[in-house]
C-alpha cells in the first residue's frame, strides 16, 4: 500500500521537475505504478493531496513546538514568534514548492482551496493563543475578538511572501520580519490602539448608516 | 520629560525616513516657538530650546535602533560639540532598546552554535542583563564559571548605511556642516560601525589588546571564550562588580584614593595603547567598564577599535608642546599635515586658524602638559565649555566654512574626550606622563 507520504513527495516532485501537467488522477497512478483505489484511499483529488502538503507544514511545526521544554513556558507574544521561527525552518526545506505556489501569497485575494485547511489550524492556533493572552492579562479584551484573526492571518501571509522574496543569506532579513512585525502585532492588541480603532470606526459607522 | 514606552519599531526605510522628517518639522516648530517667544517679550534661554529640541530627537532615537543609536552615542560623548541639554537626552539613548526575544536568541544559537542556550550553558538568563547599543548581553554559567553572553540584534549590519544615509542631514544640522564635508568623515565613521558588528573581529581585537595591557597595574580583562564565539555571538568571562557609572554615582567623592586610582588605571590603559600598541579602544564610555571588589578597572566590549597610522600619530602628538603651540610656524606645519590648515588657504585664514587651534590646543593638551592633572577641576571643563561654545557661534569661523581636520582624528578625539569626561566624573587626579613616548619634535 502506499503511503501519503509518497503521494506528496511524488506531486511535488512531478510539479516542480515535470514540464506536463498531470492530466488526471489516473496518470498520477500510471506513473507511481499503483491502483488509483490506492490514491482514493489516501485523498479525494489533488487538492486534498496538495492541502495535506500545507496541513504537514502546520502539524510539523506543532508537533516541533510540543518537543520543546521552554515552548510552555513564554508569554504568548514569544510563542508566536517561536512558532515562526518553527515553521519557516520546515519550509525552508520545501522552498522550491512555496516558491513554485507564491502567487498564492502575492494575490492573497483569492485563496486556492488547498490553503483553506492550512489557515483554518493556523487561525485556530491564533484563537488559543490570543484566549491565553486574554486569560494572562497579555492582550486587551476586545469587543469582537473573533476578528482578530484576520490580522494574524495577513500577518502569516505577508512573512510567506518577504521569505519568498529574501535574498540574505540564511534567511536572515525574515528573522528580522518576524521579530518586528510580531512585535508591532502585539504591541497593537496589548496596548488598546486596535480596541480604539475598532470603537472608533463603529462610532463613524453608526453616523452615517 | 514624560516617559514614553517604547512601543514599537519603525522598520523599514520610508518609516524610518518619515520620522526623521517629524522630527525634522519639530526642531524647526521649536525655533518658531522660540522666536515667536522672543518677539514677544517672553523670557527664553537657548537653553530651554535646546531642551526642547533634544527631547524630540532623543525621542526620535529612542524608537530607531542599531546605528542610529550609535551615531546618538557618539555625539553624546562630544562634550565639547553639543549642549548640556542634547547630552543628557542623548546619554538617556544608551539603554532604551527593545530586546531581542527568547526564540530568536534560540535560533541565533542553533545557527552558529548547533546548540541551544541550554545547552550550550548549565545556566542562561532568559532576560537580557544589560543592553548593548547593537546586542545585548545575558549571563549564563558553566559549573561555577559565569559568561557574558553578547548576542547581535538582527539585520544590524545591514541598517548601517541605509541608517547613515538618513542620519547624514540631521548629523550634517548638528554639526552645522555641508553634506559633502560631512561625507569625509561619515565614511570614517561608517567603516568603524560595520567593523563592530563583526564580533569575530572584536574577539580578536579584544583578545589582542587584553593580551598586549594585561600587564598594566589595576586594570583587568575579561577571558574570551573563541570556541563559543561566532560572527553574532561573543562569549567571555563575566566580570562581577558595578559598573564604572554605578561606582562613580555611589562614590560620588567620598572616596578620592579610590577614584584617583581607578582614574590613574584608566589613563595609563589608554597612553599604553595610544603611545606603545598605536591601535586603541575608542569607546571609553562608562558602561563599558567594571570595577571589580579588587578594585581593579575591567574592561569590556572591544568592538570599537582605532589603529593609529604613524604619520598622524607624529603630527598628532607633537602638538603637546610648549615650544611647538607657541611657534608659529611649526605649529602650522602640523596644522597642515593635520588637514586643519590647507595650502590654499589665504594668509589671513591660515593666521586666524592658528590662533584659534593654538587657544583649542593649549586647553586640550594642558593635562598633560601639567604632568599631573586634577580632573575634577570644575573650571576646566567650563572653559573648555564655553570656548567651543564661542567658537560655534563665531561669525569668522563660520565663513572659513568647510569641514577641518583628518578623518583619523575623529575617534582619537573621541577616546580623549571620553577619557577625560570620565576621569572629570570619578574625580580623579593623574599622573598624565605615564607611558609617553613623545613624538620627536622635528624641526620646523
Amino acid at each position: 500500500m502506499v503511503t501519503s507520504q509518497r503521494l506528496k513527495n511524488n506531486y511535488i516532485n512531478h510539479l516542480l521537475v515535470d514540464p506536463e501537467p498531470l492530466r488526471s488522477v489516473l496518470a498520477f497512478c500510471k506513473k507511481l505504478k499503483i491502483k488509483e483505489e490506492e490514491f482514493y484511499a489516501h485523498y479525494s483529488s489533488f487538492e486534498s493531496l496538495e492541502a495535506d502538503i500545507w496541513q504537514g507544514f502546520f502539524d510539523d511545526t506543532i508537533k516541533s513546538l510540543g518537543k520543546e521544554e521552554e515552548y510552555e513556558m513564554y508569554p504568548v507574544r514569544e510563542k508566536m514568534l517561536f512558532f515562526y521561527y518553527t515553521f519557516f525552518e520546515i519550509l525552508k526545506n520545501n522552498r522550491s514548492y512555496v516558491l513554485y505556489r507564491q502567487d498564492a501569497f502575492t494575490k492573497p485575494q483569492k485563496t486556492p482551496g488547498y490553503l483553506k485547511p492550512f489557515y483554518k489550524s493556523f487561525k485556530n492556533y491564533v484563537n488559543e493563543l490570543v484566549d491565553e493572552g486574554v486569560e494572562g492579562g497579555e492582550i486587551i479584551k476586545l469587543p469582537i475578538q473573533g476578528q482578530l484573526k484576520n490580522p494574524f492571518l495577513a500577518q502569516l501571509i505577508f512573512l510567506i511572501n518577504f521569505w519568498c522574496n529574501d535574498t540574505s543569506k540564511n534567511f536572515e532579513k525574515t528573522d528580522e520580519a518576524i521579530e518586528k512585525s510580531v512585535r508591532l502585532g502585539f504591541e497593537l492588541i496589548s496596548g488598546g490602539v486596535f480596541d480604539a480603532a475598532v470603537d472608533f470606526g463603529k462610532f463613524m459607522f453608526r453616523q452615517f448608516r | 520629560m514624560t516617559k514614553k514606552r517604547q512601543d514599537s519599531i519603525p522598520a523599514g526605510k520610508v518609516k524610518r525616513a518619515s520620522k526623521f522628517l517629524s522630527t525634522g518639522f519639530k526642531v524647526g516648530g521649536n525655533y518658531v516657538k522660540h522666536y515667536a517667544k522672543k518677539a514677544t517679550g517672553g523670557k527664553v534661554t537657548q537653553e530651554s530650546l535646546d531642551e526642547a529640541n533634544a527631547e524630540d530627537i532623543y525621542g526620535l532615537l529612542s524608537e530607531l535602533k542599531g546605528s542610529v543609536l550609535k551615531v546618538a552615542q557618539m555625539l553624546s560623548m562630544e562634550d565639547q560639540m553639543l549642549p548640556l541639554a542634547y547630552q543628557e537626552r542623548f546619554a538617556l539613548s544608551q539603554n532604551r532598546v527593545p530586546p531581542l526575544s527568547g526564540p530568536l536568541i534560540k535560533k541565533t544559537f542553533m545557527k552558529y552554535l548547533g546548540k541551544k542556550p541550554s545547552e550550550v550553558f548549565d545556566e542562561f538568563s532568559s532576560e537580557a542583563k544589560y543592553a548593548a547599543s547593537i546586542g545585548q548581553v545575558h549571563k549564563a554559567s558553566i559549573g561555577d564559571e559565569n559568561y557574558a553572553v553578547k548576542i547581535q540584534y538582527p539585520g544590524v549590519a545591514d541598517s548601517i548605511q541605509s541608517d547613515l544615509k538618513i542620519a547624514r542631514p540631521l548629523a550634517a544640522k548638528l554639526l552645522n556642516l555641508s553634506l559633502k564635508d560631512l561625507d569625509y568623515y561619515v565614511k570614517e565613521v561608517e567603516s568603524k560601525l560595520i567593523e563592530e558588528t563583526d564580533y569575530v573581529q572584536e574577539l580578536s581585537q579584544g583578545m589582542y589588546i587584553s593580551q598586549k595591557c594585561n600587564h598594566l597595574e589595576g586594570v583587568v580583562f575579561p577571558e574570551f571564550k573563541k570556541d563559543l564565539s561566532s560572527e553574532k555571538i561573543l562569549v567571555m568571562e563575566w566580570l562581577d562588580g558595578p559598573s564604572l557609572k554605578d561606582y562613580i554615582e555611589k562614590n560620588k567623592g567620598t572616596d578620592r584614593a579610590g577614584a584617583d586610582q581607578i582614574g590613574q588605571a584608566l589613563w595609563n590603559f589608554y597612553n599604553y595603547q595610544v603611545h606603545q600598541l598605536g591601535i586603541v579602544h575608542a569607546d571609553p564610555h562608562p558602561g563599558n567598564f567594571v570595577i571589580t571588589k579588587e578594585g581593579n578597572l575591567g574592561v569590556l566590549d572591544f568592538g570599537c577599535t582605532k589603529e593609529i597610522p604613524e604619520h598622524f600619530y607624529n603630527s598628532f602628538f607633537a602638538l603637546i608642546n610648549k615650544e611647538v603651540i607657541d611657534n608659529d610656524e611649526m605649529l602650522m606645519k602640523y596644522l597642515i599635515e593635520l588637514e586643519i590648515i590647507k595650502n590654499e588657504d589665504t594668509p589671513d585664514t591660515k593666521k586666524y586658524l592658528i590662533e584659534v587651534y593654538r587657544e583649542i590646543i593649549g586647553m586640550v593638551a594642558e593635562p598633560i602638559i601639567a604632568g599631573k592633572f586634577d580632573f575634577s577641576d570644575r573650571s576646566y571643563f567650563e572653559k573648555i565649555n564655553n570656548t567651543g561654545q564661542a567658537l560655534s557661534k563665531d561669525k569668522k569661523l563660520k565663513k572659513i566654512g568647510t569641514a577641518r581636520g583628518s578623518r583619523h582624528a575623529i575617534y582619537i578625539n573621541r577616546t580623549y574626550f571620553g577619557l577625560y569626561r570620565l576621569l572629570h566624573m570619578l574625580g580623579a587626579t593623574v599622573d598624565t606622563t605615564t607611558f609617553m613616548n613623545k613624538a620627536e619634535v622635528a624641526d620646523a
